[in-house]
């Protein structure tokens, strides 16, 4: 069943100018930014930069000081059934003394699913063997898939999520990459905030950015990670190398003892002139795919310059 | 509504806080209940088995009753607040003042019917203990006991929503509730400014529940009157503060 059942309007979030503040503190300040169904979009900032209040906002946990923020248009107070059409992992807490599928039935009654749901879902995150062990037994990581158990039980068409990758094993990262890009694949819209940046480097298809309350970027990751930025290559013969590279037109910057950085060609003009100089290649990386270097960039520029 | 209602006896059959109270408000008011019957009267304590000794002995039920389910109706809602589950709620449901009216009608049915388990217990256990002293017929009615009990526990379940919703601290509205049961009313104003003590929730609970007693409380009808308008007008302000307030 795809997502997109509902039409991409009703699946898109969207900020507008929407500004809070907390006393004197401005948790954030004429925020806008859109969220597009059937991609994974990656919401990033700083501790404090005002991600979880956007979350928040959405869900309409707090109001807004002004502007909106909408889930296809509507904001979350009017959603016909909620649980239905956003799943959200935010740090809702759970009853310790109360199991992992009482937990669940509960939230399926408040979603109006049937009580076969909980099953389903128990197993989509891999905790059936713990389904009757208290959830205030759990670990960290096994606290996180039940907080997404509950946010997909309803089987919604829009995911919310704050840090979902925290405290996953390696194991539940990569189940949970594969269900949210399935998610997208299908329709959804994915709209998640993470630390992990190479994580979002690798499975995201957009980013928004903001910082001390205010939008810094949004767009794709692709047309944030520029595609001509430089490779670095690693290799014990940088001086063939590097007279073999430049007699193709690329540009090359020794950047350590054995390191190269090199623009202007792709990644297989390298290798063959690796292959023509004999030279031996370690390593190749494109510089551009550092995400966090970028994020860096874009939230802290001056001291980058400085 | 009734599905929202469904779910908070779905919470509270899947959390120790409802039997955890129900054992303890029974013990205590068994144990209450067994005491005062076999304690021989001291000089100037009415005799066992007059009217007066049976409202003392059957009134205990009550009044243990009442204050327990008062403390399940504020973990009802504080122990939300204090586990963050409150965030799922309102999220399932945006419109806060129906979660908080949900809560309250559950724990108004959950407190009657408790309450009624616990005088029912408590009342079979204490004629059979005055029997065994030769008492084999108490001057009280005892319907009209159990059905001021009854109310008396419905209304404390909703006080106990409303103070838990207001509060949000599990600690601060027990200790706060407390306080205001057992120092403010009881041991303060019941003494100090009785006719304006009978106002006030635990006066006119105890108005419920003295039956044919010479006390100075108001009647019947008008116990349950002023613990309803109060249990509403608290319930009115939490869920207008519930609504008002932000989730951090």
């Amino acid at each position: 069943m795809t997502k997109q059942r509902l039409g991409d309007d009703a699946l898109r979030i969207s900020f507008s100018n929407v500004t809070k503040r907390y006393g004197a503190v401005m948790a954030l300040d004429k925020f806008s930014a859109e969220v597009a169904p059937g991609r994974i979009t990656a919401f990033l900032g700083a501790n404090g930069s005002g991600k979880t209040t956007s979350m928040r906002l959405l869900l309409g946990l707090a109001e807004p000081t002004a502007g909106t923020a909408l889930v296809g248009g509507c904001s979350y107070h009017e959603l016909a059934h909620p649980l239905r059409t956003v799943g959200a992992v935010l740090d809702q807490g759970f009853q310790p003394h109360r199991s992992a599928r009482n937990h669940l039935r509960i939230v399926a009654v408040q979603a109006g699913v049937p009580a076969s749901r909980v099953d389903e879902v128990l197993d989509l995150v891999g905790l059936t063997e713990a389904a009757n062990r208290r959830a205030g037994k759990f670990s960290l990581g096994m606290r996180q898939r039940l907080a997404l158990a509950s946010a997909v039980i309803g089987d919604p068409s829009v995911l919310v999520l704050d840090e979902p990758f925290n405290g996953l094993d390696p194991q539940g990262i990569q189940t949970l990459r594969v269900f949210l890009r399935n998610f997208a694949d299908n329709g959804g819209t994915v709209f998640l905030s993470s630390h992990l940046l190479a994580e979002i480097a690798n499975n995201a298809d957009d980013a928004i950015i903001i910082d001390h309350g205010r939008l810094v970027s949004a767009g794709s990751i692709a047309d944030l990670v520029p595609a001509t930025a430089g490779t670095v290559v690693t290799t014990p013969d940088t001086e063939a190398l590097t007279a073999a590279l430049r007699a193709t037109g690329a540009m090359v910057e020794r950047s350590g003892i054995d390191r190269l950085t090199v623009t202007n060609v792709s990644t297989e003009v390298i290798g063959r002139a690796a292959i023509v100089a004999g030279a031996v290649i370690l390593g190749m990386r494109a510089e551009g795919d550092d995400l966090e270097a970028i994020f860096e960039n874009l939230i802290h520029p001056k001291e980058l310059v400085s | 509504m009734i599905n929202l209602i469904r779910i908070e006896i779905l919470k509270l059959r899947t959390s120790p806080a409802l039997f955890a109270t129900a054992v303890a408000a029974l013990g205590l008011s068994l144990g209450a209940a067994i005491t005062n019957v076999l304690i021989k009267p001291g000089q100037g304590d009415p005799a066992i088995g007059s009217a007066a000794n049976a409202q003392d002995v059957l009134s205990q039920a009550g009044a243990v009753g009442s204050q327990a389910i008062f403390i399940l109706g504020i973990l009802v809602v504080a122990g939300e607040y204090r586990h963050r589950t409150i965030m799922g709620a309102f999220l399932a449901q945006p419109r806060r003042f129906r979660v908080i009216v949900a809560k309250m009608a559950t724990m108004g049915a959950v407190g009657a019917a408790l309450s009624a388990v616990i005088y029912a217990i408590t009342t079979a256990t204490a004629v059979s203990v005055y029997a065994s002293k030769g008492v084999h017929h108490l001057p009280v009615s005892l319907v009209d006991l159990g059905l001021g009990t009854v109310v008396s526990g419905a209304c404390y379940g909703l006080l106990g929503v409303a103070v838990g919703a207001l509060a949000r601290n599990t600690v601060a509205a027990i200790i706060g509730g407390i306080v205001w049961i057992q120092v403010l009313e009881v041991a303060v104003l019941e003494n100090a400014a009785p006719s304006f003590a009978k106002w006030l929730p635990v006066g006119a609970a105890r108005g419920l529940t003295s039956v044919g007693s010479s006390l100075d409380v108001l009647s019947r009808p008008v116990s349950a009157a002023v613990l309803m308008v109060w249990a509403a007008g608290l319930v009115l302000m939490a869920g207008a503060l519930s609504t008002r307030r932000e989730l951090r």
